[in-house]
């Protein structure tokens, strides 16, 4: 008689040992697989989030390094001027070649009058015109302020690339104006040194700022007042040669968690690390992801402690029934079958009950899953606390170019509230093997003591 | 030639005392030896050295003229000695046609049959038959396995007289009808006389 045949005999003979057993096995593969679904649902959640919440890695001139900089006496003050390398189109392609890089956007400045037309007004110190701070972009969409929900598109487009004197507006200024999409405005440089011209600027979109509007401002610190052009409008307003990304640039990557391996392979880039530096920056994922990496850390805990009270449970029962069946061990050694093969007997047999038993526990585990990552979720969102992300060292990608600090709109960001979890056959399959094998090392375990012992001894305390 | 050879076997439990002391004999086929003794004498032991369930300390034991250590213990009792114990040792989930078929290389039904079970009994849970008919599917899986050798460990000391003499003339059957060596443990002279030889076992000796 096979071992097979007679494992299958023992299963279907010895009913109440096997629907014990069947319930065991049930409970462990429900518990596993519902952990392993939720896991893998966090994982999905997670994936999303930081593909839509990203991460990015900012290079900027580097303002600790003295030698970059010229300070010289002026009319109105002291003057500083940047005498180091500058970032250029070079450098930024090198970095987006860098995998994982997704996109970029560089940041200028300068200052302009507005000519025709009014910006919110603030205190003034008596200039015939209100002039602002106004920083041309790459790519608008990517412009801290919308990134971190300051400013929000209302109206119209985001300023792209191949942009040629386009303007993003306030919805203040735009009101105050009486300005829509399409609509030009006029500006010049406010700078005292040179002769800058005119420069005409078409409304692509209105944004709305959704931070304090109430305290003490100047014309120039409104963020009401921020006019965000594109490089080429800037070279014409600051009268320049090449575009020049004086607040730095901006890289964004597909996804957070390589972003320590990209900052890592731009710093082996060869650009010059004397003028520049890099910050990493993916606290905004860090902050929205917390509740989803805590639910993560505990389901991880819950499906090891699962495993092992399992096992420990699977090796006790099985240890005390092999125990009891010394007696059918005897007489099998005495008919020669092999150790080997009556503890194979014994694995088999419970394999045959887990067959069934997991693959019911794909129905118990769907049943039970959402309910409990719910509970789980409410748990950890209750314990976490609320969110806040970290500045940088220096601050500095927080900071507006008048060195106002970027107000952050927390009810604006992507929060995640639930995670949806589906019990797949994938997961189905893991218990499967992750079963297997706690069973082989569960009768193998229990097996241990009558298997030490010679079938002599066996069969002597049989009689 | 004898089937089975005994040479110079001692077996100590603690290495102190010896149960069996450089023992040496020759046991043969087509006949039915009785090995009798009082209890701790050594005769289960020596029992169990022949059926490979333990080895002795010193000597050997020759199945057809090899070391049954070189041939395997598992090996040498799953191909060459059948064993027959006093509780028949039935394994309780299985019928006793499947029981038989254990170890049968032999069809299992005509056995039964012919140690006078019914094919209904044969079918039965074999904790639900008798101590007579439970020993007679021991014996029918004894022959099933088809060995040269059976080991018979006090075959009848849980039977009633009748039962035991029907026993002890089935094994005789299977010794003198169907050439097996046929070795039975047992403190019954009654039952040792039905013999072909006697051995006694006497402080590790064999007499």
């Amino acid at each position: 008689m096979s071992t097979w045949k007679r494992a299958f005999l023992y299963v279907i003979r010895k009913k109440v040992k096997t629907v014990l057993l069947f319930c065991v096995l049930l409970a462990m593969s429900t518990f596993i697989l519902t952990g392993l679904s939720i896991y893998k649902a966090t994982d999905d959640s997670a994936l999303s989030l930081r593909q839509s919440v990203g991460g990015s890695i900012r290079l900027e001139l580097d303002e600790s390094n003295e030698a970059n900089w010229r300070y010289q006496q002026a009319a109105g003050g002291m003057m500083v001027e940047y005498v180091g390398t500058p970032i250029t189109d070079k450098d930024i392609q090198k970095i987006i070649s860098v995998d994982g890089v997704k996109a970029y956007n560089g940041i200028g400045d300068g200052d302009v009058y507005a000519k025709d037309f009014d910006f919110i007004s603030g205190f003034s110190f008596g200039a015939e015109f209100d002039d602002s701070r106004l920083p041309s972009v790459t790519n608008s969409e990517y412009f801290n302020f919308f990134t971190r929900k300051a400013f929000q598109l209302i109206e119209g487009r985001h300023i792209k690339e191949d942009d040629d004197h386009a303007v993003l507006i306030s919805s203040a200024v735009a009101e105050k104006n009486n300005l829509k999409l399409g609509d030009t405005i006029t500006v010049q440089c406010c700078f005292d040194s040179g002769d800058y011209p005119d420069v005409e600027l078409t409304v692509v979109g209105i944004y709305e700022y959704k931070g304090d509007t109430d305290s003490f401002q100047t014309t120039s610190t409104d963020k009401r007042n921020r006019l965000i052009i594109d490089h080429k409008a800037m070279q014409e307003i600051m009268q320049r040669d090449e575009i020049q990304y004086d607040n730095g640039v901006d890289f964004y990557v597909d996804d957070p968690r390589e972003i320590d391996r990209i900052a890592k392979e731009i710093k082996n880039l060869d650009l010059d690390w004397d003028c520049f530096s890099l910050t990493v920056d993916n606290s905004a994922y860090e902050a929205v992801a917390a509740s989803l990496t805590s639910m993560q850390r505990l389901i991880v805990w819950l499906i090891v402690g699962c495993i092992v009270v399992s096992v420990s449970i699977l090796i006790l029962i099985l240890s005390m029934w092999i125990k009891q069946r010394r007696y059918e061990t005897g007489i099998l050694l005495s008919i020669g079958i092999t150790k080997g093969n009556i503890v194979f007997q014994y694995i088999v047999e419970v394999l045959l009950i887990a067959v069934v038993a997991f693959g019911l526990s794909y129905f118990t585990s769907s049943l039970l899953s959402q309910g409990v990552s719910d509970l789980i979720f409410n748990q950890v969102a209750e314990s976490q606390p609320i969110p806040e992300i970290e500045l940088p060292d220096d601050g500095s990608e927080y900071l507006d170019i008048t060195g106002q600090y970027i107000p952050y709109d927390s009810s604006n960001m992507e929060m995640v509230e639930s995670v949806q979890v589906n019990v797949n056959p994938n997961n189905l399959l893991y218990v499967y093997v992750l079963g297997a094998f706690l069973i082989v090392l569960s009768v193998s375990a229990a097996s241990i003591t009558v298997i030490q012992m010679k079938p002599k001894k066996i069969l002597s305390q049989m009689d | 030639m004898s089937i089975m050879e005994i040479q110079k076997v001692r077996y100590s439990y603690d290495n102190k005392r010896n149960v069996l002391n450089g023992i040496s004999t020759a046991l043969d086929e087509g006949k039915m030896y009785a090995i009798l003794g009082q209890s701790g004498c050594g005769k289960t032991t020596l029992l169990s050295l022949l059926g490979g369930l333990d080895s002795p300390v010193d000597g050997q034991i020759l199945y057809d003229g090899q070391d049954i250590k070189k041939l395997g213990l598992a090996n040498h009792r799953k191909n060459n000695v059948a064993f027959i114990f006093q509780s028949y040792n039935l394994i309780d989930y299985l019928t006793p046609k499947e029981n038989v078929a254990l170890t049968a290389k032999l069809s299992p039904q005509p056995i039964l049959e012919r140690v006078g079970l019914t094919e209904e009994e044969c079918k039965r849970n074999v904790l639900k038959l008798s101590g007579g008919q439970q020993q007679r599917v021991a014996i029918a899986r004894a022959l099933a396995s088809d060995t040269k050798v059976i080991l018979a460990d006090e075959p009848t000391g849980n039977l009633d007289e009748d039962t035991a003499a029907e026993i002890i003339s089935i094994l005789k059957g299977c010794a003198h009808e169907m050439n097996k060596c046929v070795i039975i443990v047992t403190h019954s002279n009654d039952l040792a006389k039905q013999a072909d030889t006697i051995f006694r076992v006497k402080k590790g000796k064999l007499i």
